[in-house]
């Protein structure tokens, strides 16, 4: 964030990308539904918004497991949608991006050891010469994450869901990745746990720097992971902006919702604090929507007639906070 | 009293600081999901003793060769009907005696065998030996048996697992060939085989492979669409693992269980299909020996001889019960949740 955004390096651009299913059929979802944003080298974007708003498929879709409908995803510059199946750039694609995964207990296949499960991707691409280089680099992520090394042998079901969690991140690490989506990754995860895995994925970055994309619905979470937060809302952004303004200074009256609904240890707080609800029918007036830039660097999808609006709303905040800062 | 107990700093120890590598430590021994499965079989004795059983036969059907003590096939019109006899006849209901026309006498003597031959499970109406008859029919159905598990790994799985994994266009052509093919009869199959092959083995093991892994496509393929969507087969994916590859280290080994499951239960299918075909007079043909020819053959003088269509049933029922309790022996053991 010390950096003006501009001058980094972009590592993934999504433009206008569109994921729908089943289409043409009576029972087509528009899963994404034109969304553009930018990941700089070396940042964590956070991904929030409601279960069914699309973040998973976004996820899924930039890592290309599903082919989208519509728009472009540039890795490095390259349209990851022209990339051919089992060619050498789809390898070289594969290596450089990887995905930590929801649910800690459906991602580790139970009928392979640990060794085994970490060295998959070692041994696709290649990248250890015989069985005591793949050992060593084994027990080397082990460590990384923070596990025994005689656990190697044993089979996931030995393993609590925190455990399991580091075992996947070991596998995505293994083939030395540049950009990891990290789909929910603490989401299934024991509160007391969540912060071990979080402040680990934190440490990995800083150690390799690691781009992150961070997907999850947990605000607070996000809040303190990412550098640059963007809210989803039924396969659309809502709004995108650095985490401390979307914090701070939401804009969209559907970010404000979601803020309303994150709780915090503090009861006198909790006491007066209300779940603003978000009615998606201020969507349906037909006119023309989609991100704008506000204030520098804070976009809000809004149509062109409400840009008025939602500035002199920034500007409200602002002045309420630098008021309540004197006082 | 309070005041006499002095606590010092030396009245504490301090417990031996665990560093978390050793917290971390798992200290119950290593299962594969195999060995797990196997040791949970053993505790149904039923199944142990299925497969004991099934061992014996399948031995004993190998080296029927060996085992034999006559040529199965060898006809010896005097020593036709011989009633079971072992040794010099003390062994009671094995003592080559008979009941004609009211009296009991020894049938061997009658036929002018020679001392020292006998035949333990006695003779057919051809003088063939019974027993010697058995062991080549039950090789036969422990061939059958294995044909019939060979469809189902050649065909049954490959042709399960891309129906699922490629989805859409191929699974439809593929789904529906299998049901074009599963709306003809098995026995219809069979009997047109008779029109382009001799009655025999093949025609048997081509009606077999044309039908009997049906339903282990099915299953796989339901399997398959399943797992296709479970987080580590798409974790292989974004590592960039091929098709073939995520079928053979992810998909297959999710799967052993129904696979071995089902094999288990196909077999039994076959075999049955086998001896019935040649129960009816259209499986294998006349000199061989099948369990479905002998029980045809021991059925027309079931009054008078009951022995020759007892012994062969027998055997039937016994491999028949053995692969189906070791089947439910092994769907237990490896699939816990169901049943019971």
């Amino acid at each position: 964030m010390a950096t003006n955004p501009e001058k980094r390096k972009k590592i993934v651009e999504v433009k206008h990308l569109k994921q729908y299913f089943n289409v043409g059929r009576k029972n087509e979802v528009r899963a994404i539904d034109d969304i553009s944003f930018d990941i700089y080298e070396g940042e964590t974007f956070g991904l929030v918004g409601e279960s069914g708003s699309g973040k998973s498929t976004t996820g899924r879709s930039i890592i290309r497991l599903y082919d989208p409908t519509d728009g472009e995803i540039l890795f490095n510059g390259r349209d990851i949608s022209k990339i051919k199946n089992h060619s050498a750039e789809m390898l070289e694609f594969r290596r450089e991006m990887q995905m930590i995964f929801q649910d800690p207990y459906a991602s580790l296949n139970p009928r392979m050891k640990i060794k085994d499960i970490i060295a998959e991707g070692l041994d696709i691409h290649h990248l250890v010469k015989n069985d005591q280089e793949r050992d060593a680099r084994v027990e080397e992520l082990l460590d990384l994450v923070g596990l025994n090394r005689d656990h190697m042998t044993r089979y996931p079901h030995e393993f609590s869901g925190g455990q399991r969690q580091r075992i996947g991140i070991a596998r995505a690490l293994a083939v030395k990745p540049r950009f990891i989506i990290a789909d929910e990754p603490i989401s299934a995860l024991d509160v007391s746990i969540q912060a071990q895995v979080v402040n680990l994925l934190e440490d990995i970055q800083k150690e390799q720097n690691l781009t992150y994309l961070f997907i999850a619905h947990d605000l607070s979470m996000v809040k303190y992971i990412s550098d640059r937060i963007a809210v989803m809302h039924n396969g659309r952004l809502m709004e995108l902006s650095t985490a401390d303004e979307v914090y701070n200074y939401p804009l969209h009256p559907y970010t404000s919702s979601l803020l309303s609904a994150v709780p915090l240890p503090d009861p006198e707080y909790e006491r007066k604090r209300k779940a603003q609800p978000y009615d998606a029918s201020i969507e349906d007036d037909s006119k023309d929507r989609y991100l704008q830039e506000i204030v520098p660097g804070h976009m809000v999808y809004a149509a062109d007639e409400e840009v008025k609006m939602y500035k002199e709303r920034y500007d409200k905040i602002h002045e309420k906070k630098t008021v309540s800062e004197t006082n | 009293m309070a005041d006499n107990i002095k606590i010092t700093k030396d009245s504490f120890k301090r417990v031996e600081h665990h560093d978390t590598a050793s917290q971390e430590e798992i200290q119950a021994p290593s299962l594969t999901f195999f060995q797990d499965a196997v040791r949970r079989l053993k505790q149904n004795k039923v199944a142990v003793v299925s497969f004991w059983v099934l061992l014996v036969l399948i031995v004993i059907a190998m080296a029927a060769p060996i085992i034999a003590p006559h040529n199965p096939n060898a006809q010896n019109v005097n020593y036709a009907n011989l009633p079971p006899k072992i040794g010099s006849g003390n062994i009671p209901g094995f003592t080559g005696k008979a009941s004609v026309a009211g009296s009991v006498s020894d049938r061997y003597a009658a036929a002018g065998v020679p001392k020292g031959t006998y035949y333990i499970l006695g003779t057919d109406y051809l003088g063939r030996d019974l027993l010697s008859r058995i062991i080549y029919g039950t090789r036969l159905s422990i061939f059958v048996a294995f044909m019939a598990t060979l469809f189902d790994m050649l065909i049954g799985v490959p042709y399960g697992l891309i129906s699922g994994w490629r989805g859409k266009g191929t699974d439809m052509v593929l789904q529906r060939i299998i049901e074009i093919i599963s709306s003809v009869p098995n026995l219809i199959v069979a009997i047109l085989m008779l029109l382009v092959f001799k009655p025999g083995l093949t025609s048997i093991i081509i009606a077999i492979g044309f039908t009997g892994w049906i339903t282990m496509a099915r299953l796989i393929r339901a399997e398959t669409l399943q797992l296709k969507s479970e987080e580590y087969i798409l974790a292989a994916q974004t590592l960039g693992e091929s098709s073939s590859k995520i079928a053979f280290k992810h998909l297959i080994p999710n799967m052993s269980s129904v696979i071995i499951i089902n094999t288990m239960m196909t077999i039994p299918t076959a075999i049955f299909f086998e001896a019935f075909l040649s129960y009816i007079g259209i499986g294998i043909p006349a000199p061989n020996a099948s369990l479905g020819t002998l029980l045809s053959d021991g059925q027309k003088t079931f009054r008078f001889l009951p022995y020759q269509m007892w012994y062969p049933s027998a055997v039937i029922v016994l491999l028949m019960l053995a692969f189906n309790l070791l089947a439910d022996g092994l769907r237990d053991a490896f699939d816990p949740k169901s049943s019971r």
